[in-house]
């Protein structure tokens, strides 16, 4: 458990002016680290601790480069080199942060395996099995069938009517002339005999 | 003599065909020739009246006739599927089910696909659903045998995100990689059925049988063991339908419409069973379907010409079971497994839109009952759920002729004479008034006999009576069920009648999701859709009130659907009627007094589940991109099931800037879908939010990130 015993040495002098920025790299790995669902506080503050002596080391004030991204950075690259010691594959950077990530959802880091969460080996047996055997399939192999539409013998009078009805579709005003005088003719049919 | 013994093996097969055979013909023969005789005997009797009114038959008179001939076939033929099924449920022998010996439930299956079609549904409650039966299957000892699949046509980013994401948590939960899977189509071609095809065409071969669920359906697993067994067993069955259960009823119609399904549901399907037989029909849902003659012979053709009655067929369920008792495979309805249910639409505006779909659907299948090779009992099927929608008009119509025909003779100024008729010479001294008030008393007999049956049933079975809460509460429910069904009908009746009319005049059909739930009908909804319902009624309700007193009181049952339309809607919408029915132990169903677990877990889990962090409202109307991008988990699952050759191209990357820069509100539709479904820009995104310094956050990325904020 080396990060628990790691000093936290924020020892480098901080610039007054910067302490909002400070305070906002903290809030965002903080935000991070919940999003991830890391719940337990005091695990929490170690995990940022960790992450902020580290950017504290590499910031250059004159780069430009605010602190909240660089911690940003260097969570994301803890967690990254954290997972690929864990799952033991080798993927491109970005691609190891998803898979890592999904590996930590269906393990269910939430709640069973918090407390291991950024913590260097030794692992427990279940927790590094969990985390390999985490991974998603949309479906099993393909196993194909054909499907051809079927055909349905319909009456060549019908397909009269189907011809017309479409004639009429290219027409829509008469098409509601014709429907509006069908009705005026049943009606005018009907009142005749009353 | 092995020849012999062929031969007499033969003659045997063909005489247990044409035994079966005859079997059938008699019991159709029997089950028509009953609702002929009811239709005709009370057309006959109108028909008598009318003529014994005017001393003749013409014009409008004949019309009059006619149209009550198709309106009283239908409801006869309602009357007749209670009466048979009233008296044949009982015998179990009847049922496919009853092939089933107990050695069949613990035999080798081969293996079964539980499918799951969605589009734009609630993602929760689909997913608790799909939890639900897996779980039951699971207790049956035999989930090795199956594997689920949801498969996705949802076209909305939020429950695309959603789904996957559910989909995970559910492997998680229920240690099912590997068992239960996930696919979304980007373009939904055929729809629904469209949907199905191509999980066949990918998946196919590797199933037997598959079980064709809804988004809404829940079914218990000893009944989907013995829908495998029966499948099994029998190997000539293409197809078996189970019966739903309507359940989940929270508003007043909802509630209402369960416990007609629950009460009167069992009977018809009992009667349906009776004259169907092999030759039944597949309603879309909780049914199994052997996938080889699935494949090979249901995929639907299009018809001739274009939508609204050609084109792609809508209504897909009736011509798949006709095609494939076409094709010589039987189709069975299994009506008595009890575990296998579905929701309704909750409020009167979602049924008429279900209604508009459906309709059309139905009309289009004018075409197929002069089909060539198609089972005579298929075309009945297709005939029954044309006229199950034609017969609105037709009764507006048959009311409208009425009015005319009574202002007619009103307009004579002449008293009526009554001349004797067939009937008087048949029940000598009948007078005019007796012949109205027995054709009353015989419509209203054939309308309720489904109720009568019920009554009886009631209290016959114990079991039955307790499981509706008794007696009174039985006909307490039958009497609130025909008051609301009532005030219903009519403006039932004139949603259908405008919806034909749009079919012809070719406003085709939107392919909305069904929207489910207890909020109601607001007021202003209302108003809009059933202003035109109030007019129509208050008018006619003038009319007939200058016509005649008597006349404006005999109309009275469907001017006041009408005329309180409105307020019909709403109040039938809300869940407030329903609950205090209920806990005045009204309207009561088995599920009230003996609900299935399954259905306990859903509506426990869905009460106890914790909102996500930040809610959907906060990241409403972006929801599903905003998590896919932002959420560590979310993300990682979105850009897992993305196809891996869907690669970083130039043009996205711009469409990935602006929404990085300015938001999702800046993107069409089409771009947002296009971007997710890239895993590349996603995943850069996901780094991009995160790793910009909060105040140089676009705003909409600045609020969502504040939720996470807020949670930490």
């Amino acid at each position: 458990m080396e990060l628990f015993d790691a000093p936290v040495n924020l020892s480098a002098p901080l610039d007054p002016a910067l302490v909002d920025e400070w305070n906002e790299a903290y809030e965002t790995v903080e935000s991070y680290f919940c999003a991830l669902g890391l719940r337990n506080k005091l695990l929490l503050s170690h995990c940022i601790y960790r992450v902020l002596q580290r950017v504290v080391e590499i910031h250059d004030p004159a780069s430009g480069q605010k602190p909240a991204t660089l911690a940003m950075i260097e969570a994301m690259r803890l967690v990254a080199d954290w997972l690929q010691k864990v799952l033991k594959i080798e993927l491109p950077d970005s691609r190891l942060a998803a898979r890592g990530r999904l590996a930590l959802m269906l393990a269910d880091l939430k709640g069973k395996w918090q407390p291991w969460f950024l913590v260097d080996e030794p692992w427990p047996e279940d927790f590094v099995n969990s985390m390999r055997k985490s991974y998603l399939s949309a479906g099993p192999a393909f196993q194909e069938r054909n499907m051809t539409p079927q055909s349905i013998e319909i009456s060549p009078l019908l397909h009269g009517f189907s011809g017309a009805l479409e004639s009429l579709d290219k027409l829509p005003v008469l098409k509601i002339f014709v429907f509006a005088g069908t009705l005026l003719v049943l009606a005018l049919l009907l009142l005749r005999f009353l | 003599m092995a020849g012999q013994l062929h031969s007499a093996g033969k003659i045997q097969a063909l005489l247990a065909r044409w035994i079966l055979g005859f079997s059938v013909a008699l019991r159709r023969l029997l089950f028509f020739g009953t609702a002929v005789i009811l239709s005709l005997g009370g057309t006959l009797f109108f028909a008598d009246l009318l003529n014994r009114l005017y001393g003749t038959l013409e014009g409008p008179a004949i019309v009059l006739i006619a149209l009550f001939l198709v309106l009283f076939s239908m409801v006869s033929l309602g009357a007749t599927h209670a009466l048979f099924g009233f008296f044949v449920a009982p015998i179990r022998g009847l049922n496919i089910t009853s092939r089933l010996q107990p050695e069949d439930l613990r035999a080798r299956f081969d293996r079964t696909a539980i499918v799951m079609p969605v589009y734009n549904e609630p993602v929760a409650e689909v997913f608790e659903r799909l939890r639900a039966v897996y779980l039951s299957v699971q207790r049956t000892g035999r989930i090795e045998d199956f594997e689920f699949f949801v498969l996705s046509d949802s076209t909305s980013t939020d429950h695309w995100v959603g789904e996957e994401y559910e989909w995970a948590k559910l492997c998680r939960e229920l240690d099912s990689f590997g068992r239960i899977f996930y696919r979304r189509r980007a373009i939904n071609i055929n729809k629904k059925s469209g949907n199905i095809a191509d999980f066949c065409r990918t998946w196919g071969g590797r199933y037997s049988y598959m079980i064709v669920m809804d988004a809404d359906s829940v079914m218990q697993g000893g009944d989907i063991i013995q829908l495998v067994a029966l499948m099994q067993k029998s190997p000539k069955i293409g197809l078996i339908q189970t019966a739903p259960r309507v359940v989940g009823g929270c508003s007043l119609i909802g509630k209402v419409q369960q416990f007609a399904n629950r009460l009167y549901g069992p009977m018809f399907t009992a009667g349906l069973n009776f004259w169907q037989r092999s030759e039944g029909n597949y309603w879309g849902h909780n049914a199994i379907i052997r996938v080889t003659p699935f494949t090979d012979y249901c995929d639907l053709p299009d018809l001739p010409g274009k939508e609204p009655f050609g084109g792609k067929i809508l209504s897909h369920d009736f011509v798949e079971a006709a095609l494939m008792r076409k094709a010589g495979w039987e189709v069975w309805l299994a009506w008595d497994l009890e575990g296998s249910f579905e929701e309704s639409p909750q409020s009167l505006l979602e049924l008429a839109q279900r209604d508009r779909r459906w309709l059309q659907g139905n009309l289009q299948h004018t075409w197929l009952l002069f089909a060539k090779g198609l089972h005579p009992a298929n075309k009945v099927h297709l005939a029954m759920g044309i006229l199950g929608y034609l017969a609105s008009p037709l009764w507006f119509s048959f009311l409208v002729v009425s009015m005319l025909l009574f202002n007619k003779q009103k307009q004579t100024g002449l008293s009526i004479i009554p001349v004797d008729g067939f009937f008087s010479h048949v029940l000598p001294g009948l007078s005019v008034s007796n012949q109205g008030i027995l054709l009353f008393a015989g419509t209203m007999g054939v309308l309720f006999a489904p109720k009568i049956f019920v009554f009886f049933q009631a209290i016959l079975s114990t079991r039955f009576r307790k499981s509706f809460g008794g007696l009174r509460a039985i006909l307490s429910g039958v009497v609130i069920e025909t008051f609301v069904s009532t005030l219903v009908a009519p403006i039932f009746m004139l949603f259908h009648s405008k919806f034909l009319v749009w079919t012809f005049l070719g406003k085709s059909v939107r392919w909305d999701a069904q929207v489910r739930g207890s909020a109601g009908t607001s007021w202003k909804s209302a108003a809009k859709a059933h202003a035109a319902h109030c007019l129509i009624g208050c008018v006619w309700g003038f009319l007939a009130l200058m016509l005649d007193r008597s006349l404006f009181f005999w109309m009275l049952p469907v001017l006041l659907g009408l005329i309180f339309s409105i307020p019909i809607s709403v109040t039938t919408s809300r869940t407030g009627l329903s609950e205090a029915l209920l806990r005045s132990r009204l309207l009561l169903t088995p599920d009230d007094t003996g609900r299935p677990w399954e259905l306990d877990e859903i509506s426990r889990r869905l009460e106890h589940s914790a909102p996500p962090i930040p809610s959907s409202a906060e990241l409403a109307p972006f929801e599903g991109i905003s998590r896919a991008i932002v959420d560590p988990y979310v993300n990682a699952v979105h850009v897992t099931l993305q196809d891996a050759q869907s690669s970083k191209s130039e043009s996205l990357a711009g469409i990935a800037d602006r929404l990085a820069t300015l938001g999702p509100e800046n993107l069409t539709p089409a771009e947002t879908q296009a971007l997710m479904a890239s895993p590349d820009h996603m995943l850069t995104l996901h780094r991009r939010i995160w790793t910009t310094p909060f105040a140089e956050l676009a705003p909409w990325w600045r609020h969502v990130v504040t939720g996470y904020r807020r949670a930490a």
